[in-house]
C-alpha cells in the first residue's frame, strides 16, 4: 500500500515540476520578442506615451522579467489566467468557452483511435497472414506523413462538396475521425511490434504446451502484457490529440481551444497565448501522469 | 530476444497461429529452396515497388527542388488577374490561385522550400540533440541529469505548440522555422544519444578496450560512435518526413516563412478558402505534400528494418 | 529404478523438421526414429545445433509456432498400453490441445521466462487443472497448492500469490514442474531443464524429477547437452549431432563402450574432471612449489567492491551491496588460480576488480609490487598490459564494425608498439599461434564461429605479452568439445610464454581438470582456497562440499552410488 502512495506522490510532485518548467519555458519564449503588448496596442489605437506608460504599469510590464514572472505564476495558481488584449475579457472567460467543444472532440479522437489501435494491432497478430499486418503498416506510414490538414482537406472535399454527407462547420465527426486515424497511426506500430514480440516470449509457448487455445492465449497471456506498451505511448496520444484538435479546429471552424491558441499567436495577444500554451502543456503532462499510475498500478512487479 | 526472422513465418495451415520462436534452425544442414529461387513472385514485387516508387518520387522532388527554379519561364509570383481561380489550361498545367498565380510554378518553389526546411530541421535536431546528448552522456553527473531533465521538458510539449511559440519568439522566415523546427525534434536525437551511448558502453568489447589500456577518447572514437552512427541516420530518416509535415502545418496555420512565400502549406492555406470553385489549387499541394512526406517515410521505414540493432551482425560487414 | 518394458509410449519414425527462412531451407532435424519405453528415462544428448531441442518440441508440434514444419515421418503416441495408437504429425488442433498439458507435459529450458510474468504462479497453475479437468476455481487452488507442496516449494499457500519475478530460478523451475505434473501425464518432455540454473540448485531439480518419476511411473524424455546429467538421470541415451541420431545405447553400455567417434569424444571432454590431468597443470606443479621463496606476481588484500543498491521512495537510503567482500589471495607466477562460485558469488567482480574495470572500495593489489589501486589514470592505462582479460561472450567481446585485424593490432597500436610491416606481422603470427588462419584476418566478427571468437580474443590479449591473463568465463559459453580445444590452447600458450592465469569459472569439472589451485567464491567471500586436489578430494569449507557433490559426475555407475549414499538430499535455496 505504502508503495502505491510514495508511487502516486512521486508522479504527481514530478508532472507539477514539468508543469512548472514548462511555464516558466513558456514565459521567455514568449518574452523574446521585441516589443510588448502596450506596443501592440498603441500601434492599432494610437496611445500617448503617458498612457502606454500607465498601461504598462497596470500590466505590471514595468517590473523585472523575474518579477512578472513570479507574478503571473501566482495569479496562475490562484486561477487568474490573465487579461486577453485583444479581446478585453478574461482569459479564464475564453478558455471556459471553448473548452467543451475541445474536450469532446479530444476524448471522442482518443476513443476512436485507441479502439482503432487496439483492434488493427490485436488483429494482425491472430491473423499474420491476413491484410491486416500491411494495414499496420498504412496506417501508420498515413499518420506519419499525412498531415491532418490534408486530410481533412481531402475529407471536406470528399464527404462535404462531392458527396455532401454532411456539413462543414460545426462537424465533430469529420474531425475525430481524421484525428483518431492519425493517433492510431502513431501507436498501432508499436503495440503491433510488442504483441508480435510477446507472442514470442517462451511464457506464450509455455500456454501452447498446457493446450490452452487461442482466444485464450491472447486474450490471458498476451495482452495483458502489452497493455504497458499503449500506457507507455499515451505522450505520443496526447500530443497527437493537441497537434490535431488545433488544425482541425481551424480546418472546420470549430471554436475551441486549439482556435483559440492560434488567434491569439495571430493576433500577438501574450496573455492569452500564454495562458493556453499552459494549459495545452499542462493536460498533456495529466494525461501521461494519469497513464503512468494506472499502469504502474496494474504492473505486478508493484503489486507487492 | 526470441524475435527473429522465422516469427514472420508463421503458417496459417498448421494447428496454431500464434507465432513462438522454437530453438532456432540450427547450422545443422542448410541447403537452397528450390521454391524460392523461383525468379518471380507476387510477395517480393510488392517489396520492390514499395522500395523502388518511393525512391523514384524522392529523387524527382530533389531534382525539381535543384534544377525547376532555373528552369524559367514559370514565375510563382506573376498575377494574371483575369485569370483568377482558373483550372487546368494550356498556359497553366495546374491553374491558378485566387491572386491568378500559376500554381504549377508555386509548387515547384515550394518542394524546394519544403525540403530545405525538412532536411534543415533533421541537421539542426541531429546536431544539437545528438551532440549535446553525447556530450552530457559522456560528462555524466549533474550535467547528464540536468541537460535530459531540460530535454524531458521539451520533449513533453506538445510538438505543434511547441514549434507554434519558437516561431512566435524567432520571427518568421526559413531559418527560424528551420531553427524550430531542429529545437522541437532534438530531444529525440538526444535519447538516441543517451541509450545508444549506455548501450555501447555495457558492451564487452568496450570494456576489453579499456583493460588494454585504450583512452576514453579512443574507446569513444573508435568503438562507440562507429556503433551508433547507423542509429542516427535511421532516426534521421524517420524525422525528416515528420519536419516536412510539421513545417506545413506551421504555414497553413498561417506562421513560419513570409506570407507570400508559396509554401505548400500557405498555398493549401490560401486555395482551400475557394475549395469549391477551384479543387485544383488545393489538390495540387496536396497531393504533392503527402506523396513526398509517404515517399520518405516508406524509405525511413526500409532503412529502419535494414540497420535494424537485432541484425548488426549482418549489417556489419556490408 | 521402475522397471522398464518394451511397449514404448511414443515412437518416432523418420521424423524430419525444417525451417525455411526467405531464401533457405535449413534441415534441423533429419530423418530420426526413436521411442520412449513406458515408465523409462530417455535423454537426447547432443550439443548445440544437433537438432536435439527441435525434436522435443516436434513430438507436441510446437515446433510450428517458430516456424518449423515436419516435412516427413510419424509420431505415434500410446497414452496407456490398451489406447490405439494416435500419429501427432497427423493430429487436429482439437486432438492435440487435450493432449498438451494433460497426457503429455513440457518443462523449458528458461524457467523465468516460460512463466508469464502477468499472472500470479498459482493462477498459471490453476489454468491447466481448469482447461482439463474442468473443475471449479476453488478445487484448481487447492489443487495448485498440492502440486507446490509436492515439488518442494516451502510455504505453497502463500507461494501462489507470487508472480514469477518474485521467486528464485530454482523456484521457477519448481512451479513450471508443478505445471506440468498437474494432470498427471503419462510422458513428461524436459527440454535443459537445468541448464539455466545454479549447479547446486540443478541437483535439487534433478532429485525432484527422479522422485516424482519414481512415485508416478511416467516416462520422461530428458534434453540435456551435460553427460553428467545424463549419468545421473537417464536409463537409456540417445546421441544426436547435426539433426542425426549417432548412436543409441543403454546409458550403462553407452559410458562403457561408446561406438561412434562422436560419443567418445564428448565423453572424453566430460570426463576429463579428475580422471585425466593435463601435463601443462602437472609441469607447473614446480613452480608452485617453488613460490614460498619467489614473490608472488598478484597481491590481493582485503579488497572490497560494493555497488550502490536503489531503494524507491521519497528518501534514498544509501545502502551497498558487497559484491566482493574482504578477499585477499597471490597469485605466484606460471601458475593456474581458479575462482569458482555460482552465479552472484561475486568471482566475476573479483577479476575485474583486479584489473580495474570496476573501482574496488578499499583493499589492496599489487602487481608485481606496484600498487595498483594508488595508481593515475595514465600509469594504469601503461600497467595494463601486464595484466589482459578474456571474456564469457565470444560475441560480445569483438566489435561487430572491426576487422579480425583491427581487433587484434589494437592494444599493439596503442601502445604504440608497432606499425606498418611488423604490426600486420605480429597480428598474423597472434592469429597463426591461435589457429586463425591469415586469410581470414580481413573478415568481421560475424564471420567466426563462437570457439574461433574466443580464439581471437586470446590472440588480441597475448598482443601485449601480459603477464597475467584474467579469464573470466571464457570457455563457458562454447560446447563441450570445442571447450576442450580452446582449454587445450590455452594450456599450451601458457606453457610456451609462461602465463600466469586467473581462471574465474562456475564448473568446478573445467577448473579442477587445468588449475593449480582452486579459491571457491560465495557470497562475495573466499570461502575456500588451496591446492586443487586437496579441495576437490578433502574439502574443508561446508559450501565446497555442497559444490562438489552438485555435481553430475560423467559415469553411471558412480553418480548413482553416490545418490544412494545420500538419500533426499534436496539443495533448497535459503
Amino acid at each position: 500500500m505504502t508503495g502505491r502512495f510514495v508511487l502516486i506522490g512521486t508522479t504527481v510532485l514530478r508532472s507539477a515540476f514539468l508543469v512548472l518548467g514548462m511555464a516558466v519555458l513558456i514565459f521567455f519564449l514568449v518574452r523574446i520578442i521585441p516589443g510588448d503588448v502596450v506596443d501592440l496596442v498603441s500601434i492599432e489605437g494610437g496611445l500617448t506615451e503617458e498612457a502606454q506608460q500607465q498601461l504598462r504599469q497596470e500590466l505590471g510590464l514595468d517590473r523585472s522579467k523575474p518579477e512578472q514572472l513570479l507574478i503571473w505564476l501566482t495569479n496562475m495558481a490562484e486561477g487568474d489566467l490573465g487579461l486577453s488584449v485583444r479581446f478585453q475579457r478574461p482569459v479564464a472567460d475564453l478558455v471556459t468557452r471553448a473548452l467543451p467543444t475541445t474536450l469532446a472532440l479530444a476524448s471522442l479522437s482518443f476513443v476512436i483511435g485507441l479502439a482503432l489501435a487496439i483492434g488493427i494491432a490485436v488483429a494482425a497478430v491472430i491473423w499474420p497472414r491476413s491484410a491486416f499486418p500491411a494495414l499496420v503498416n498504412a496506417v501508420n506510414v498515413w499518420s506519419i506523413a499525412m498531415p491532418t490538414f490534408c486530410a481533412g482537406i481531402l475529407g471536406i472535399l470528399l464527404f462535404v462538396l462531392w458527396l455532401g454527407w454532411m456539413p462543414l462547420l460545426g462537424n465533430m465527426v469529420l474531425p475525430s475521425l481524421i484525428i483518431g486515424l492519425d493517433v492510431a497511426g502513431q501507436i498501432v506500430k508499436p503495440l503491433h511490434e510488442d504483441l508480435k514480440e510477446a507472442a514470442t516470449a517462451p511464457y506464450i509457448r509455455t500456454a501452447h504446451a498446457k493446450g490452452l487455445d487461442r482466444a485464450t492465449i491472447v486474450w490471458r497471456h498476451i495482452l495483458p502484457n502489452s497493455l504497458s506498451v499503449v500506457i507507455a505511448l499515451s505522450g505520443l496520444i496526447a500530443t497527437g490529440l493537441v497537434g490535431g484538435t488545433i488544425t482541425m479546429e481551424v480546418l472546420f471552424g470549430l471554436p475551441g481551444i486549439g482556435k483559440l491558441a492560434l488567434d491569439s499567436v495571430l493576433g500577438r495577444d501574450y496573455p492569452t497565448i500564454q495562458a493556453v500554451a499552459v494549459l495545452l502543456a499542462g493536460s498533456v503532462v495529466a494525461i501521461n501522469a494519469v497513464m503512468g499510475i494506472v499502469a504502474r498500478l496494474f504492473d505486478p512487479k508493484l503489486k507487492t | 530476444m526470441h524475435g527473429n526472422a522465422l516469427v514472420d513465418k508463421i503458417a496459417d495451415s498448421t494447428p496454431d497461429t500464434l507465432s513462438v520462436a522454437a530453438t532456432p534452425p540450427t547450422e545443422a544442414s542448410v541447403r537452397d529452396d528450390a521454391k524460392a529461387r523461383v525468379p518471380f513472385s507476387l510477395r517480393g514485387l510488392g517489396r520492390t515497388l514499395l522500395t523502388v516508387l518511393p525512391l523514384a518520387v524522392v529523387v524527382f522532388a530533389l531534382l525539381v527542388a535543384i534544377l525547376g527554379p532555373t528552369l524559367g519561364g514559370l514565375d510563382p509570383f506573376e498575377q494574371d488577374l483575369l485569370q483568377r481561380n482558373k483550372g487546368p489550361s494550356a498556359a497553366y498545367p495546374l491553374g491558378t490561385d485566387h491572386l491568378g498565380r500559376d500554381v504549377l510554378a508555386r509548387l515547384i518553389v515550394g518542394t524546394r522550400l519544403s525540403l530545405e526546411a525538412g532536411l534543415g530541421g533533421v541537421l539542426v535536431a541531429l546536431s544539437l540533440g545528438g551532440l549535446l546528448g553525447f556530450a552530457a552522456s559522456v560528462a555524466g553527473g549533474a550535467a547528464e541529469t540536468a541537460f535530459y531533465a531540460f530535454v524531458d521538458l521539451i520533449r513533453a510539449m506538445p510538438g505543434v505548440l511547441l514549434a507554434l511559440l519558437l516561431v512566435v519568439a524567432l520571427g518568421a522566415g526559413l531559418g527560424p522555422v528551420t531553427v524550430a523546427l531542429g529545437v522541437t525534434f532534438a530531444p529525440i536525437f538526444a535519447y538516441v544519444a543517451r541509450a545508444t551511448y549506455r548501450r555501447e558502453l555495457a558492451m564487452d568489447y568496450v570494456t576489453a578496450a579499456e583493460s588494454f589500456g585504450a583512452s576514453g577518447w579512443r574507446i569513444l572514437m573508435t568503438h562507440i560512435l562507429p556503433n551508433v552512427s547507423g542509429a542516427f541516420v535511421t532516426q534521421g530518416a524517420i524525422v525528416l518526413p515528420r519536419c516536412i509535415v510539421t513545417e506545413s502545418v506551421l504555414s497553413f496555420l498561417g506562421l513560419g516563412v513570409e506570407p507570400d512565400t508559396p509554401t505548400w502549406g500557405r498555398m493549401i492555406a490560401q486555395a482551400s478558402q475557394f475549395i469549391e470553385r477551384n479543387p485544383t489549387a488545393v489538390l495540387a499541394p496536396v497531393i504533392a505534400l503527402s506523396l513526398l512526406t509517404i515517399s520518405l517515410a516508406l524509405l525511413g521505414d526500409r532503412l529502419r528494418r535494414r540497420l535494424d540493432p537485432r541484425r548488426i551482425d549482418e549489417g556489419a560487414a556490408a | 529404478m521402475t522397471g522398464t518394458s518394451d511397449d514404448p509410449i511414443l515412437t518416432a519414425e523418420n521424423l524430419r523438421v525444417t525451417f525455411a527462412d526467405r531464401d533457405r531451407t535449413t534441415v534441423a532435424v533429419d530423418g530420426i526414429s526413436f521411442s520412449v519405453r513406458r515408465g523409462e528415462t530417455l535423454s537426447i544428448v547432443g550439443e548445440s545445433g544437433s537438432g536435439k531441442s527441435v525434436t522435443a518440441l516436434a513430438l507436441l508440434r510446437l515446433v510450428e509456432l517458430g516456424g518449423g514444419r515436419i516435412e516427413t515421418g510419424t509420431i505415434l503416441f500410446k497414452e496407456t498400453p490398451d489406447t490405439p495408437p494416435l500419429d501427432l504429425v497427423r493430429a487436429d488442433r482439437q486432438t492435440l490441445r487435450d493432449l498438451r498439458g494433460r497426457a503429455v507435459s513440457m518443462v523449458f529450458q528458461e524457467p523465468m521466462s516460460s512463466l508469464n510474468p502477468a499472472h500470479t504462479v498459482g493462477d498459471q497453475i490453476a489454468e491447466v487443472v481448469r482447461k482439463h479437468e474442468g473443475v471449479d476455481k476453488a478445487e484448481a487452488r487447492r489443487r495448485a497448492v498440492a502440486l507446490l507442496q509436492r515439488v518442494h516449494l516451502p510455504d505453497a499457500d502463500r507461494r501462489i500469490k507470487s508472480y514469477p519475478h518474485e521467486l528464485s530460478g530454482g523456484m521457477q523451475q519448481r512451479v513450471m514442474i508443478a505445471m506440468a505434473l498437474a494432470c498427471k501425464p503419462a510422458l513428461l518432455i524436459a527440454d535443459e531443464p537445468t541448464t539455466a540454473l545454479d549447479v547446486t540448485i540443478q541437483a535439487g531439480i534433478l532429485d525432484l524429477i527422479r522422485d516424482l518419476k519414481a512415485e508416478t511411473g511416467m516416462s520422461v524424455l530428458f534434453i540435456t547437452h551435460d553427460m553428467g546429467v545424463v549419468a545421473e538421470l537417464a536409463d537409456r541415451v540417445v546421441v544426436m549431432r547435426h539433426g542425426r541420431i549417432v548412436e543409441e545405447n543403454d546409458v550403462a553400455a553407452l559410458f562403457r563402450a561408446p561406438q561412434h567417434p562422436y560419443t567418445r569424444q564428448l565423453l572424453a571432454a566430460a570426463t576429463m574432471s579428475g580422471a585425466r590431468r593435463l601435463p601443462a597443470a602437472v609441469s607447473t606443479a614446480g613452480v608452485v612449489e617453488a613460490g614460498g621463496t619467489k614473490a608472488p606476481l598478484l597481491e590481493v588484500r582485503d579488497l572490497v567492491t560494493q555497488y550502490p543498491v536503489k531503494t524507491a521512495g521519497f528518501k534514498r537510503a544509501k545502502t551497498h551491496f558487497r559484491a566482493v567482500d574482504g578477499v585477499s589471495l597471490d597469485i605466484h607466477p606460471g601458475e593456474i588460480l581458479a575462482i569458482v562460485g555460482e552465479s552472484g558469488s561475486g568471482k566475476s567482480t573479483l577479476g575485474k576488480s583486479i584489473l580495474r574495470l570496476v573501482e574496488p572500495a578499499s583493499g589492496e593489489i599489487r602487481l608485481a609490487g606496484t600498487d595498483i589501486l594508488g595508481l593515475k589514470r595514465p600509469d594504469l592505462r601503461r600497467l595494463r598490459r601486464h595484466m589482459q582479460m578474456v571474456f564469457q561472450d565470444p560475441f560480445g567481446s569483438l566489435n561487430p564494425r572491426r576487422t579480425a585485424f583491427s581487433q587484434i593490432a589494437e592494444p599493439l597500436v596503442i601502445h604504440g608498439i608497432a606499425k606498418g610491416a611488423d604490426l600486420a606481422n605480429r597480428v598474423e603470427g597472434l592469429a597463426k599461434r591461435v589457429g586463425i588462419p591469415s586469410d581470414m584476418l580481413s573478415r568481421y566478427p560475424h564471420a567466426f564461429s563462437g570457439g574461433q571468437r574466443q580464439r581471437l580474443c586470446i590472440a588480441r590479449a597475448l598482443a601485449l605479452s601480459p603477464k597475467l591473463i584474467v579469464a573470466d568465463e571464457a570457455v563457458s559459453a562454447l560446447d563441450a568439445s570445442i571447450r576442450a580445444q580452446v582449454l587445450e590452447l590455452m594450456l599450451e600458450l601458457q606453457r610456451e610464454m609462461g602465463l600466469t592465469y586467473l581462471f574465474i569459472s562456475h564448473d568446478i569439472g573445467v577448473v579442477r581438470q587445468i588449475s593449480d589451485r582452486i579459491g571457491v567464491m560465495y557470497r562475495g567471500k573466499l570461502v575456500e582456497l588451496g591446492e586443487t586436489e586437496a579441495v576437490c578430494s578433502a574439502p574443508a569449507d561446508a559450501y565446497t562440499r555442497k559444490l562438489l557433490e552438485a555435481v553430475p559426475v560423467a559415469d553411471p555407475a558412480a553418480s548413482r552410488r553416490m545418490r544412494r549414499a545420500a538419500p533426499g538430499a534436496v539443495g533448497l535455496p535459503a
